[in-house]
């Protein structure tokens, strides 16, 4: 650029337009007052300078242009590779048909069944017809009892139960790390010459059963034309199908894969495995220990926590309760004071026995305890001086002699009394506001019988 | 997790022989200024002069250094194939191919000769050079059998349509292409580069040798189902003994289980069972990234040890420290 800048002078404008470059209000009247400015100074060079500026312009602008379009063509023509696209949709196809883990390994057991029947079934016609197949059966033999890839592995009826046959390597690698157990991986590659090997003579081996039971393995089977076989592979750095991978817990956090037996199956011995689970299978106790112990620090923990919680819960409750308890207690002695005031004044108020007959009732009250009142009652008072007397009487302060100092009614006290009076014959409570006079049964004499209410 | 297959050519010897032909073949080549004998045309070579050695030896050796360097980087590739086959099948169907390949591209070049090519201007006269053919055959194993791990996209968006028209979407999908890019865009590109490069004769063998993949893969053209190719078996097994025997070789952790096994430890610690549930999920593979830590010094071994293995630097340093 700093080229171009010289070449055309130091005016701003003087680069060329791109064809497609980003769109700038270049403004047209710095053009025209540069170049009035120029024209004012000095014409001829001007002039000259046009010239040269329009013969570089067509000279840089033309490859430019020829540029954009030749790029612009490159990235259209892209678009008739079309068709290549369909020829990788071609073998894509084939790919996509599967993308369930299950379904995939499924899909590969059931394959590997068959596959294993056949090849057993070839076997044993071979051992029938010239019984020469030394190989074979001292394989057999060797390898103890053999059982079918069906009997072990078929979905519907294995002897595996579901929980050990994992459906994808990552629920594989979780289960592990979770539960603290051995798992081993199977990939299995179909393109190979003796692909069946494996799964022949170490998979259906009883001594490999007997190792999965033992150890209480985990198990995942795969296949590497299949994504996920191939990213499993890619990831174990596999150099050689098909492989037997053993992978377990190593320290707290990390899994690993503690050994592997890969390509020819020449070199495997069944011993190896069981070397391998043995000597391993001590740490992993030993982290699930570890674990087991967490786990039992956290539960006890939780005990506690629970357990304090309880007692401090406890603590409140029985704090709240006595505080109650004070509150009632407290408001059952203000009650109690007020209501002695409220007796007291009561009995300033009573009014003397009237000492004449006339203008008096005479009652006879039967208290509840079956003492027996005699007293005349003034006829214009209401019954609620019989009631204050009978109250009193309750309360024995008739007879004491502390009203010296004068006592006041206490405010906002409703006093209620806890028994009602009742004249026998005929029965009928006394209403508190009638006047003596009125009630019949007690003017001018009666009997009243005293009985407490319960609340 | 790593997507690509292992580095390097340990356990790959027919890869190896492949990848050293491709190179070496054509530097000597160079040198002892032979290069012209692998140089296959049908109007000197094979017409006038009866040449028809150059028919088996054109494979060998390229005869561009475009070519060669294309070639070397496709067989690395193929490494992959060699593992998914095993070395002695993958032997097999390397001269299977060779041999299929060069008699198909000769009989229809014989064939298109006999027939159009009387006119000097329509006469098939070019062959592809170096193992072209061999390799587009190999192109349908390896696609037919490896799948695809992921895939991106690419979006060209034209400059003129810079900032204004992000407004109306029409303008803007006309002007933007889309690549949909998956994990095999480097082999794809290899190969379309490869095929190019040699112009229409590399165009015609190749449609022609990834035909005989086809049929090869198919059973039409027989010879990869029974037969071996014999006496080599010893030396291709030459590779890494089986590691069963050497079984300790503790090679692979992986970053999700790491994370999840250190969030239980944590939940367990704490004793906060919430957030730990959410353990068994089943994560799709493919969104996964876990990657393959290389581990196991001798320390490592030890069982209980708790704390982590210090390199050997950050214990001078810690000794000096204190």
């Amino acid at each position: 650029m700093d080229i171009f800048r010289h070449t055309f002078g130091n005016n701003d404008d003087s680069f060329i337009r791109i064809p497609g470059a980003f769109r700038e209000e270049p403004p047209a009247d710095l053009n025209g007052r540069t170049e009035d400015q120029n024209s004012n100074t000095n014409e001829p060079t001007q002039s000259r300078d046009g010239r040269l500026k329009s013969i570089l312009h067509f000279l840089f602008q033309a490859p430019l242009i020829v540029l954009y379009y030749l790029l612009n063509f490159i990235v259209r023509s892209s678009r008739l590779l079309k068709p290549l696209l369909r020829l990788h949709g071609f073998y894509q196809r084939k790919h996509n048909r599967l993308l369930d883990h299950s379904s995939q390994l499924h899909r590969l057991l059931e394959n590997l069944e068959n596959e294993a029947q056949a090849v057993t079934c070839s076997e044993g016609n071979g051992n029938n017809d010239d019984g020469s197949n030394t190989d074979s059966t001292s394989n057999n033999e060797s390898s103890g009892v053999q059982f079918s890839f069906g009997s072990l592995y078929n979905p519907e009826n294995r002897t595996f139960s579901k929980s050990i046959m994992q459906n994808s390597y990552t629920e594989l690698l979780d289960a592990c790390s979770e539960q603290v157990k051995f798992g081993v991986i199977y990939l299995h590659d179909p393109l190979l010459d003796n692909h069946m090997d494996y799964v022949n003579k170490i998979l259906c081996s009883e001594a490999f059963v007997n190792m999965i039971r033992k150890y209480q393995v985990l198990l995942w089977y795969g296949d590497v034309t299949t994504s996920e076989g191939l990213q499993v592979s890619n990831a174990l750095k596999i150099r050689q199908y098909p492989l037997l991978g053993i992978i377990s817990l190593k320290a707290e956090k990390k899994i690993e894969l503690i050994a592997r037996v890969e390509g020819s199956i020449s070199n495997y011995k069944a011993q190896d495995l069981e070397a391998i689970f043995s000597k391993n299978y001590s740490r992993l106790i030993q982290l699930r220990q570890q674990r087991q112990n967490i786990e039992m620090q956290r539960l006890i923990r939780q005990q506690q926590d629970s357990r304090y919680q309880d007692s401090l819960r406890r603590d409140q409750q029985r704090e709240s309760e006595r505080l109650e308890q004070t509150q009632r207690e407290q408001m059952e002695r203000e009650h109690q004071r007020i209501e002695n005031q409220w007796l007291l004044w009561r009995k300033s108020q009573l009014k003397p026995e009237p000492s004449s007959d006339k203008d008096a009732s005479k009652v006879a009250i039967r208290l509840e305890n079956g003492q027996r009142l005699v007293r005349k009652f003034d006829t214009s008072l209401p019954t609620e001086e019989i009631y204050a007397f009978v109250e009193l009487q309750l309360h024995d302060m008739l007879n004491s002699e502390n009203d010296t100092l004068p006592v006041y009614q206490p405010a906002n006290y409703q006093h209620q009394y806890s028994f009602k009076l009742i004249t026998p014959v005929p029965r009928r409570e006394l209403d508190l506001s009638t006047k003596i006079s009125d009630v019949s049964g007690i003017y001018p004499s009666g009997n009243i019988v005293m009985e407490r209410l319960d609340e | 997790m790593s997507m690509e297959p292992p580095v390097g050519l340990t356990a790959m010897p027919v890869t190896k022989l492949a990848m050293i032909t491709t190179l070496v073949v054509p530097l000597v080549a160079s040198i002892a200024s032979y290069k012209h004998i692998f140089l296959l045309q049908y109007d000197p070579f094979l017409q006038t002069y009866h040449q028809y050695y150059r028919l088996l030896i054109f494979q060998f050796c390229a005869i561009n250094e475009s070519d060669t360097v294309i070639l070397a980087l496709i067989w690395y590739l193929f490494r992959h194939l060699e593992r998914l086959l095993g070395s002695h099948k993958y032997l097999t169907l390397i001269v299977l191919s060779w041999a299929y390949t060069t008699l198909g591209i000769w009989g229809l070049n014989l064939i298109w000769n006999a027939f159009i090519g009387q006119y000097k201007w329509l006469q098939w006269n070019n062959f592809s050079t170096g193992s072209l053919p061999i390799v587009l055959s190999l192109v349908h194993f390896y696609k037919e059998y490896t799948p695809q791990i992921y895939e991106w996209n690419i979006r060209l968006l034209g400059p003129r349509g810079g900032a204004s028209s992000h407004n109306d979407n029409k303008r803007e999908d006309k002007s933007a292409v889309e690549w949909k890019i998956n994990d095999q865009f480097l082999l794809n590109g290899l190969i379309l580069l490869l095929i190019l490069n040699q112009g229409f004769a590399g165009i015609l063998c190749g449609f022609i040798s990834w035909m005989c993949g086809i049929f090869i893969d198919k059973g039409l053209l027989p010879g990869l189902d029974h037969w071996r190719i014999p006496f080599v078996s010893y030396f291709i097994s030459q590779g890494p003994p089986t590691r069963a025997n050497v079984a300790i070789a503790a090679n692979a952790a992986t970053n999700t289980a790491a994370a999840r096994a250190t969030v239980e430890a944590a939940t367990a610690a704490t004793g906060n069972g919430n957030t730990g549930n959410s353990g068994p999920t089943s994560l799709p593979l493919r969104g996964s990234s876990t990657t393959p830590t290389n581990t196991s010094n001798a320390g490592d071994d030890e069982p209980g040890a708790d704390e982590p293995a210090r390199p050997l630097g950050v214990q001078f340093l810690d000794t000096f420290r204190r």
